[in-house]
């Protein structure tokens, strides 16, 4: 048995008790249907695996990998089970054997060689920001770009610093010492490579002295705060997403609301910043303070949103799906009446957006960042 | 007889493949591995489940009825299964063959606000459909502890109960009619209406029988108005046959309650530690706000003069909130077990005496003993040391014999499954004769469930 052993002991008590309350909000299981794609089917398949009832292979590994991770199984579990850890520990085991995605082989190269899994070139890492942009050259607060903001959704790394420069924030960036903050290789079960990455970021920004580092990343947000105090220990710095920033510059008066968006507004929480993190409130709050905005919830909001699909390797290896599971979240923004649906994740934006485009939506996506950038004084 | 087709499963994959094509035929290992087990308490690791050959996931009647027709013509064992949530065993696939998985089928296909019901799929898990019902304000009213993941089609099959059985009546009440395909291939649909006098009321061979005897492909069921108001009351006794005596003098005086429960101190626990209380009495109405107000009245004023001692509105709101998920933790100590007996109400102390005696004797703890949904049904929640499952198992069965001695029932909900068959001759006695009789003519082949109520 090579994972940890409460893993083991969480798949032996789900063996025991196979509810599958799982499986009604399960990202995958509603769409793919099959049973070894829910929580309580892959339980079963890990527990076969490690006590050498079956051998693994490529299939086996796939019905790990097909899962985004999003977290919805360990909020229903009434056993409270950690069953993204469970998957996460099951595929870290799976690399270990070689049964890996090619996509997944394909990222993790790039990140080894240009700290990004997109294949961009490193020195281009802030090509986005803008010649305007006051950045500091010492400050008690980081921006922490993330690679999918910095070369996919450059869009949001110019709001976010619009939107600090605005509230009068000073910050300085890491580049060129901003690495992947390592959450794909993590999340895919690549746990060398994310030690190395997590060593070298929180090193570089030890360095800097930063007291506070903001990401508008829900996946650097996730890692930073919550995986790198795991993985290799305390950290010297806060770390706080650019919402949760945001709620507490408005609340204080420094960032101000003025310009009015007369439109029907919904909240997508991304799995990182919501379930994985904790962090609803403030997001909403934010919205809420836009002058004009009618904001509308979806059904399944909060703990029981819907994943966009695209989280935990799924939207490099399994795009239809990624596709499909955004547009069924598309579909309940249309439900409530939304012109817009706003979130604060690069990878969700990513997602949805394609699918907007894929599936002919009339809907529009911005990022939180995009709104309040346009409407700050 | 097995012929070349059913010795051979990529034959058998093959074949299914041409009915629901490839995507909805599984028959990789791992694949099949989550199909092995139900929630059976036994059934505590993959290696005690029955890995099927395959697993075929039809989305219409035709294709169940195609399904059916090959198995009956090669003589494959079929096992219908819904979200595997049966405590019984009966969703295992204890003779190999075909799992049919039927949870592709779970579409609404009409609401009749008029007629006050709906006709939906087998598939449909009981939490969709309540919420899809809510937004036109409707209830199902069927709210058994599996209620998040439970199929509508399962809970025919095992003629479940819930928790608002008192008002709205068991799963066997609320279908007015099926569609099914019968072992042989034949499609019936009874009338949806309450009842007839046209000849037996054929639906019901199909409630309760765990897929023995046709697959359910559509079901019309009662629906009600959502109920204005829910009030939940909790009485704490001096022990539990003060709080069981007292819920009789509640129902003496002609209230119906939607949800009644007595329990001892164990089923409380978490909830009233402080509590001098050793038995418990819950009942809940619901319905217009009027009536609950008045009915609630009346039951606070018989439990108090009883000497009730009332438990906090908290407490009862937490208790009825974690329902579900109770359901979940049962099966998670020893070689956990239920007992879920019924037993006529006259009968219902002596037999509580006895469970607690035989516990004592037997060595078997037990979380707890509650009087559920139905003064008669008297179940409990043990457990035994795992190694000596074998003990355990003759220790339920003379507690299952005594349940039958007293005039009751083995399984008041949970279906027979793997578990009870070798009862079924002491509970029907030759009455079993007349259901295996209906099996052999609807099931010539015996390739639905075969084994069922056969030990």
């Amino acid at each position: 048995m090579n994972v940890p052993q409460n893993v083991y002991k969480d798949l032996t008590l789900c063996s025991r008790c196979r509810c599958g309350f799982c499986r009604r909000g399960c990202t995958t299981y509603p769409i793919l249907g099959v049973e070894s794609l829910t929580a309580r089917g892959r339980n079963a398949i890990a527990l076969s695996f490690l006590d050498g009832l079956i051998d693994a292979s490529q299939g086996l590994a796939d019905r790990f990998f097909l899962c985004t991770t999003c977290g919805f199984c360990k909020e229903r579990c009434p056993l409270e089970l950690d069953t993204v850890k469970i998957n996460e520990s099951l595929r870290a085991e799976l690399v270990k054997k070689g049964f890996t995605r090619p996509e997944h082989d394909a990222f993790a190269k790039s990140i080894e060689n240009a700290h990004n899994p997109y294949g961009e070139l490193h020195e281009e890492r802030m090509k986005w920001l803008p010649s305007e942009a006051e950045v500091a050259g010492k400050a008690d607060t980081a921006y922490f770009v993330g690679c999918t903001t910095a070369y996919r959704r450059p869009e949001i790394a110019e709001a976010t610093v619009r939107t600090l420069n605005g509230a009068k924030v000073d910050f300085i960036t890491l580049h060129p010492e901003e690495w992947c903050c390592g959450s794909p290789a993590l999340r895919v079960g690549r746990r060398d490579l994310f030690l190395k990455l997590a060593r070298h970021n929180v090193e570089a920004i030890r360095k800097t002295g930063v007291t506070r580092v903001v990401t508008s990343c829900a996946g650097c947000y996730r890692v930073l705060s919550q995986d790198y105090p795991e993985f290799v220990g305390e950290i010297p710095f806060k770390v706080v997403h650019a919402s949760e920033l945001m709620a507490e510059l408005i609340k204080e008066g420094s960032l101000k609301l003025v310009r009015k968006v007369p439109e029907t507004v919904t909240y997508h929480d991304p799995c990182h910043l919501g379930r994985h993190t904790g962090i609803y409130e403030q997001p909403r709050e934010v919205l809420k303070s836009i002058p004009a905005i009618r904001f509308v919830e979806m059904s399944k909001n909060r703990e029981n949103a819907r994943c966009c699909g695209a989280g935990g390797g799924v939207k490099a290896s399994f795009n239809d799906f990624a596709l499909q599971a955004a547009v069924r979240r598309l579909e309940e923004a249309r439900e409530v009446g939304a012109d817009s649906i706003v979130s604060a994740c690069p990878f969700c934006a990513h997602n949805l957006k394609d699918a907007i485009r894929e599936s002919g939506s009339r809907l529009k996506f911005y990022d939180l960042t995009e709104l309040i950038a346009e409407v700050m004084k | 007889m097995k012929d070349a087709v059913s010795r051979n499963p990529r034959d058998i994959v093959r074949l299914l493949t041409e009915i629901v094509g490839k995507d909805n035929v599984l028959y990789e290992q791992y694949d099949l591995i989550p199909y092995s087990r139900d929630r059976c308490p036994f059934l505590t690791h993959p290696k005690h489940g029955v890995i099927p050959l395959a697993v075929v996931r039809p989305a219409t009647t035709e294709e169940v009825q195609e399904i059916v027709v090959l198995a009956n013509k090669h003589h494959i064992p079929l096992t219908p299964r819904g979200s595997g949530t049966n405590y019984a065993g009966s969703a295992v696939p204890s003779k190999g063959g075909v799992v049919v998985d039927l949870t592709r089928m779970n579409r609404i296909l009409a609401i009749d606000e008029e007629s006050m019901s709906a006709k939906v799929q087998p598939g449909l898990i009981l939490q969709d459909f309540e919420e899809a019902l809510s937004k036109r304000g409707f209830t199902f009213g069927h709210d058994p502890g599996s209620f998040p993941s439970a199929t509508v089609g399962g809970c025919i099959s095992t003629w479940s109960v819930g928790w608002r059985a008192g008002k709205y009546g068991d799963m066997g009440r609320l279908v007015l009619s099926l569609k099914v395909v019968l072992p042989t291939g034949i499609v019936i649909e009874t009338r949806s209406v309450p009842k007839s006098s046209t000849g037996f009321d054929v639906k019901s061979l199909f409630i309760g029988a765990e897929g023995a005897m046709g697959m359910i492909t559509e079901a019309v069921l009662r629906i009600h108005p959502s109920p204005e108001k829910r009030v939940i009351l909790v009485y704490g006794f001096k022990d539990f046959e003060q709080a069981f005596k007292s819920l009789l003098k509640v129902l003496r005086a002609g209230l119906c309650p939607m949800m009644q429960l007595v329990t001892n101190k164990e089923g409380m626990e978490g909830l009233v530690e402080k509590s001098r209380a050793n038995g418990f009495v819950m009942i809940s109405y619901e319905g217009v706000k009027e009536v609950v107000d008045a009915q609630a009245k009346r039951t606070a004023s018989i439990l108090e003069a009883e000497g009730g001692m009332k438990i906090s509105d908290e407490v009862a709101e937490q208790y009825w909130a974690d329902r579900h998920d109770m359901f979940s933790k049962m099966n998670l100590v020893g070689a956990a077990g239920s007992i879920d007996t019924a037993v006529p109400v006259s009968k219902v102390l002596e037999f509580y005496k006895f469970l607690e005696d035989w516990a004592k004797r037997r060595g078997v703890k037990i979380f707890d003993i509650a009087s559920w949904v139905l003064p008669e049904n008297l179940g409990m929640d043990s457990a035994f040391d795992e190694s000596e499952v074998k003990a355990y198992i003759a220790a339920r069965d003379e507690a299952l014999r005594k349940a039958l001695e007293l005039g009751g029932t083995t399984s008041y909900c949970v279906g027979v499954g793997t578990r009870f068959p070798h009862l079924m001759r002491e509970e029907h006695g030759p009455a079993l004769d007349v259901l295996r009789a209906i099996k052999r003519t609807l099931d010539p082949n015996n390739i639905m469930n075969p084994g069922w109520l056969s030990p």
